[in-house]
């Protein structure tokens, strides 16, 4: 229909007519575009081709293949979802930040050579560093600085990996890396973005801070922009099952620790990635296959935490467990919408999260490491223990918090956008073909309602339960922050300035006074070196006056006799020379 | 039209003079005249550089008929079209912007502020023109004493300042004219064009390796090349905005090309490389100063002695520029000129505009600004993306190049020192921008004055409100300039700069 | 009641699966995927992250909320939220 404009530039475009749509109907408005890319997805071939010429290079602003495609509909789908979710904003800024955020992704997924895929990824830092700054307290403005600067911290790396990689191969096309320097510099940008532990701190420090609507938009795109970027880049590099392991657990423990709910979550997401992380890193067709259906399902069912946590801080106006409590009587739907998701991100049976998570487990165990296996088995008891049980009974169970918390109602498009998220996980739980059959490879070789998978998950999820209850008061929530990662660059910024510059700028002043006193100590002596040598050797009390005052009277005598005594013989030299002549 | 090399200067000279005289009698006649006479010579530089571009050969024209290598002579090639097409657009710019300002941080001063950046503009334009080295130091020199000049008019460091910039630069002056003593004694001729003719010979003469060094550390004085840098922070901190608007942006510039001027075209291919390590060196002490400026500038409270280190850092990549001593990089190099000039003035400017709105000049205190003058800051946003480097605006494109141009020759610590900087002036940069775009909180000229701002500080004409058109027009110009020149940069490069490094190709 | 219903529900649920498990008794990929492998796991799994969590993670890392600087007044969800809102009259960012 439009032709093969790429699906992104559809939504940045959209972007910037939105700022020229009147603020009531801007809501509405919003959600045109992400159903205009969907139309675009639908018409568009696998293989399709779409080059730019840049100066002397032959830019791939649009390459499509299945791989894309999945990621594609997805993002296109959530920014849909999550637009109806913000169909109440007011704020100009975050709808059209949060249009460019969803439309760069969408660009990146879609991008055929490294310098497009650069210019989207940086794109995509700015925009959704706005959604964390457009929060607006004090907070808010101070993590959204950190997180940018860690996305440009990681946009460097990837621009110097890809000018490194460019000059040493001549090739711009973005295609699996091998090995070498170009390719660790790429990694560790692509690392960044994926939240791979140690560079994860900033989804804790951002997420939680954002706005309602924004975190939503967050927790979709920028993580799994970098799945999709290693999944083509660096499928099968073993490096990536240990850092997926590493951020499978550390996430999962950090989640079990923390008091905001949106924290919890932001946390969880490092967990869920690693799982996609470690898949890419096994690199078989089906882990491939588990990795990407765990994407497309991880958004659905995140998109949907974050919508029910949203709900609840709206209707309450508090975000930590330790001020939440016995909410089930006052917002029932949310906590069933919310569970829904929790139990598809535990991979309950019937839920999203069981066709998909289970997959890349799967191809570990076809892969032949156990160790990988149970780990991630353990991580996933973890999601359960964090999010499918911590979560929902302190916030809507439990006791309830000692100042009364005051409720109001949700509005209904919020509840529509949950809905919606709602009957999508349940709808892909129980009939997974549709993304089976766009997934890259075809069909997986994998059966979800297999009797064994069936009795591994109800197993782990109801025992974990059990436990649960068991331990319950153990796991109470505490009003307290862990350290991680980002203590390094949070504390240390200034012991490293007082360690590196502040030497250096004590030096030029240094030298500074010292050339100033010099030269001060030559001028005196110069303008009456009589009076300077007396005051040096002290030999008669001086009164050292500044060098402005009239020079001694010895000094000006001795000068003047100096000066006719050589006016003189200057005199007689050139009479007797001219009596010579 | 073989004249135009000579018309820059002259109106710019003759402007000068005659605002001069016409400022005795009005400040409105001596601002008419100084900028008729700014105007013509950029619109002689417009002519020039259509005219060198389109015919591909340069203009030159003999001060005096006097024929050269005895007499002077001006030399418009593409690189001097380049140069002078900045200056006098600059200057353009600014003198538009001038008067309000002027008249709200220096009152009274206006009727010497005209001359003396004409005076200044002659001179920088006469350095750019000019095809001998002896006449390079006196245009070098009226020009520093017209900045001396409009510095001295500034807060009250501003004096003190000067007086420190004027004892560096005469040193460097000094030193350039040194150089300039060894050469002639050597080659027996101050012309450019008749020097490069003789010097292949003269490789190995010791006078002449001296010169080169001389002469280049006399102008890496002037251009603030680190370690040589410390006067520059206390002289753009305390001068007048539009001062430091004119000044910053082409000052340390066209002694940064009277260097590649020597490398280029006065010493043979390979002396300022292989003969003396002239470019490494350069090269390095570029590195540090990339560095050293960029982290300086993160720690500073006042907006423009954070424009000053950053300076002190974008000058430098001129110098690295150089230092890569390839096609590609020293391109890189070319174009920050330019694009540094106009992010730099723009900013400048900016600061400016906030001052005669607000009395502020503390970045703590420009707290929601954003609201107050949405355009002016709109235009600053546009300035700090390009400082940072990000596409399409110039800073990205220069940097780029001066990337590619690194990984060319393997130059690895270079490459890594422009990618840092970029991220270190994405901290400061945006520090400033996030505090902008805040909810204001208090007044911030209340606040300044609370926190004891600068003693000195003129009580703001009107309440907090958009800048004035005189100066709000040649900001949103330079805003646009800066992205034009991003989009347009291929074709600035592919009519002037090629043909510029073409000695290096070799 | 209500919430003995839900336990006597969950207490089969736990039956079940365990039932699961011995029916589901076909090639186990590791020697030890025996029936109730995975109900010892969960059980255990959630003991064992408990434990490192709130029993060693916790006392290291723990720190006050405000380790790193102020936090947000009380109100810190007003211009979003208008259940947090000091009083009616506050605009958020929502209507204003």
């Amino acid at each position: 229909m439009l032709g093969t404009l790429p699906p992104g530039l559809i939504l940045i475009l959209g972007a910037l007519v939105l700022m020229a749509v009147p603020r009531a109907a801007r809501g509405w408005a919003f959600l045109a575009f992400p159903l205009l890319a969907l139309l675009q997805l639908a018409g568009l071939d696998d293989g399709t081709r779409v080059t730019w010429d840049f100066a002397i290079y032959e830019l791939v602003i649009l390459q499509v293949d299945t791989l894309s495609m999945v990621f594609g509909w997805i993002f296109a789908l959530v920014a849909l979802v999550a637009g109806i979710y913000a169909l109440h904003i007011r704020d100009t800024g975050q709808q059209v930040s949060a249009l460019l955020y969803a439309g760069s992704g969408l660009g990146a997924v879609f991008a055929g050579d490294l310098f497009t895929l650069v210019f989207f990824w940086e794109i995509m830092a700015f925009a959704s560093a706005y959604l964390v700054w457009a929060r607006r307290t004090d907070e808010a403005y101070a993590s959204a600085m950190r997180y940018l600067f860690v996305h440009i911290f990681g946009g460097a790396l990837l621009m110097g990996g890809v000018l490194w990689h460019i000059s040493e191969t001549g090739s711009i096309a973005f295609t699996a890396f091998e090995a070498g320097g170009p390719a660790w510099l790429i990694l560790g940008g692509f690392a960044v973005n994926a939240a791979v532990v140690p560079l994860h701190a900033w989804i804790a420090d951002a997420y939680p801070r954002g706005t309602i609507t924004g975190s939503v938009f967050l927790s979709a795109f920028t993580t799994k922009t970098a799945v999709y970027t290693l999944a083509r880049g660096f499928a099968g590099w073993e490096i990536l099952i240990w850092a997926g392991l590493l951020m499978a657990l550390w996430g999962v423990v950090y989640a079990i620790l923390a008091n905001d709910i949106r924290r919890v979550l932001a946390y969880h997401i490092v967990s869920q990635v690693g799982f996609m992380v470690a898949g890419v890193g096994i690199g078989t067709e089906l882990a491939m296959q588990g990795a990407t259906s765990h994407a497309y399902t991880h958004i659905l069912y995140k998109g949907l935490l974050f919508m029910a946590t949203g709900a609840v801080i709206y209707a309450t106006g508090r975000s930590k467990m330790t001020e939440l409590g016995g909410l089930m009587r006052e917002i029932p739907w949310t906590f069933w919408a919310y569970m829904v998701a929790a139990l598809s991100i535990s991979s309950a049976p019937f839920f999203s999260g069981f066709v998909s998570k289970p997959m890349t487990i799967s191809a570990a165990e076809y892969a032949g490491t156990p160790t990988t296996v149970l780990l991630l088995h353990l991580a996933s008891v973890g999601t359960f223990l964090s999010v499918g049980l911590k979560l929902p009974y302190f916030t809507w169970f439990g006791e309830a918090p000692k100042e009364p918390v005051k409720v109001v109602s949700i509005p209904w498009n919020m509840y529509a956008a949950m809905g919606i998220g709602v009957f999508l996980n349940i709808l892909l739980g129980v009939w997974p073909d549709p993304l089976y059959a766009i997934l890259p490879g075809g069909v997986p070789d994998f059966d979800p309602y297999e009797l064994k998978n069936l009795k591994k998950g109800f197993q782990l999820l109801l025992f974990t339960a059990l436990a649960f209850f068991v331990i319950v008061r153990y796991l109470k929530p505490k009003a307290k922050i862990q350290l991680d990662t980002d203590w390094v660059y949070r504390v240390s910024a200034r012991p490293a300035w007082n360690l590196v510059v502040a030497p250096v700028e004590r030096f030029f002043a240094w030298s500074e006074k010292v050339s100033w006193e010099a030269a001060s100590v030559v001028a005196r002596a110069g303008i009456d070196p009589v009076r300077w040598i007396r005051s040096v050797v002290g030999a008669r009390p001086v009164d050292v006056t500044s060098p402005g005052e009239s020079a001694s009277t010895t000094f000006r005598v001795s000068m003047t006799v100096m000066m006719v005594l050589l006016l003189l013989s200057v005199l007689v030299v050139m009479v007797l020379s001219a009596i010579r002549l | 039209m073989s004249q135009i090399p000579a018309l820059i200067p002259t109106s710019l000279l003759l402007a000068a003079l005659l605002s001069l005289l016409a400022g005795l009698r009005s400040q409105r006649a001596g601002h008419a005249v100084a900028a008729t006479g700014i105007v013509v010579s950029f619109a002689a530089a417009l002519v020039g550089m259509w005219e060198v571009v389109s015919t591909g050969q340069s203009i030159r024209y003999a001060l005096g008929g006097w024929i050269p290598p005895i007499g002077i002579e001006f030399v418009l090639d593409h690189l001097a079209a380049y140069m002078t097409t900045l200056i006098t657009f600059i200057g353009v710019v600014v003198i538009f912007y001038a008067p309000r300002s002027i008249r709200f941080e220096s009152p009274g001063k206006a009727t010497f502020t005209y001359p003396s950046m004409a005076l200044l503009l002659a001179g920088l334009s006469g350095m750019a023109l000019t095809g001998d080295i002896f006449n390079l130091y006196v245009f070098l020199e009226i020009a520093a004493l017209a900045a001396y000049a409009l510095l001295a008019i500034g807060d009250r460091g501003g004096p003190f300042a000067t007086l420190r910039y004027l004892l560096i630069g005469a040193a460097g002056g000094g030193l350039y004219l040194l150089g300039v003593g060894f050469l002639y004694f050597s080659a027996g001729t101050l012309n450019m064009a008749d020097l490069s003719g003789i010097l292949p010979e003269l490789v190995e003469n010791r006078a002449v390796m001296a010169a080169a060094a001389l002469m280049v550390i006399g102008l890496g004085l002037k251009m603030a090349l680190f370690p040589m840098h410390f006067w520059m922070p206390d002289v753009y901190t305390n001068a007048p905005s539009a001062v430091a608007g004119l000044i910053a942006p082409i000052m340390t510039k066209v002694s940064a090309y009277a260097i590649i001027r020597l490398f280029l075209d006065v010493y043979p291919p390979g002396f300022f490389t292989e003969t003396l390590p002239i470019t490494a060196t350069v090269g390095w002490l570029a590195a540090g100063g990339i560095l050293y400026g960029s982290i300086l500038a993160i720690g500073q409270h006042d907006y423009r002695r954070m424009l000053a280190y950053s300076s002190v850092g974008q000058i430098s990549y001129v110098g690295l520029g150089i230092g890569l001593a390839n096609p590609i990089g020293l391109i890189g190099g070319l174009l920050h000129i330019v694009n540094h000039a106009l992010m730099k003035g723009l900013l400048f400017l900016i600061g400016g505009s906030v001052r005669l709105r607000t009395g502020v000049t503390r970045i703590p205190d420009m707290k929601g600004l954003g609201k107050a003058m949405p355009w002016t800051m709109y235009a600053f946003v546009i300035g700090a993306l390009a400082m940072v480097g990000i596409p399409p605006t110039a800073g990205f494109f220069s940097k780029l190049y001066l990337l590619i141009g690194a990984v060319e020759a393997g130059a690895w610590v270079w490459f890594a020192v422009i990618i840092a900087s970029s991220l270190l002036s994405a901290v400061y940069f945006f520090r400033v921008t996030e505090m902008i775009f805040r909810d204001p909180g208090s007044d911030p000229a209340e606040t300044s004055r609370e926190q004891g701002g600068e003693r000195d500080e003129p009580t703001p004409e009107h309440p907090v409100g958009e800048a004035p058109a005189s100066m709000l027009v040649p900001v949103i110009i330079l805003a646009v300039g800066v992205i034009l020149v991003g989009v347009f940069n291929f074709a600035i490069i592919s009519a002037l700069l090629e043909s510029v490094v073409a000695p290096l190709e070799g | 009641m209500q919430r003995n219903v839900l336990w006597i529900l969950f207490g089969l649920g736990l039956a079940g699966s365990v039932g699961l498990g011995v029916l589901a008794e076909d090639d186990p990929v590791f020697i030890w995927d025996f029936a109730l492998f995975f109900a010892i796991f969960g059980l255990l799994g959630c003991l064992l992250l408990s434990y490192l969590a709130k029993g060693l993670v916790s006392p290291v890392m723990d720190r006050p909320e405000d380790f790193y600087g102020p936090v947000d007044a009380q109100n810190d969800w007003s211009t979003q939220s208008p259940a947090a809102a000091p009083d009616e009259d506050t605009p958020t960012t929502e209507e204003g």
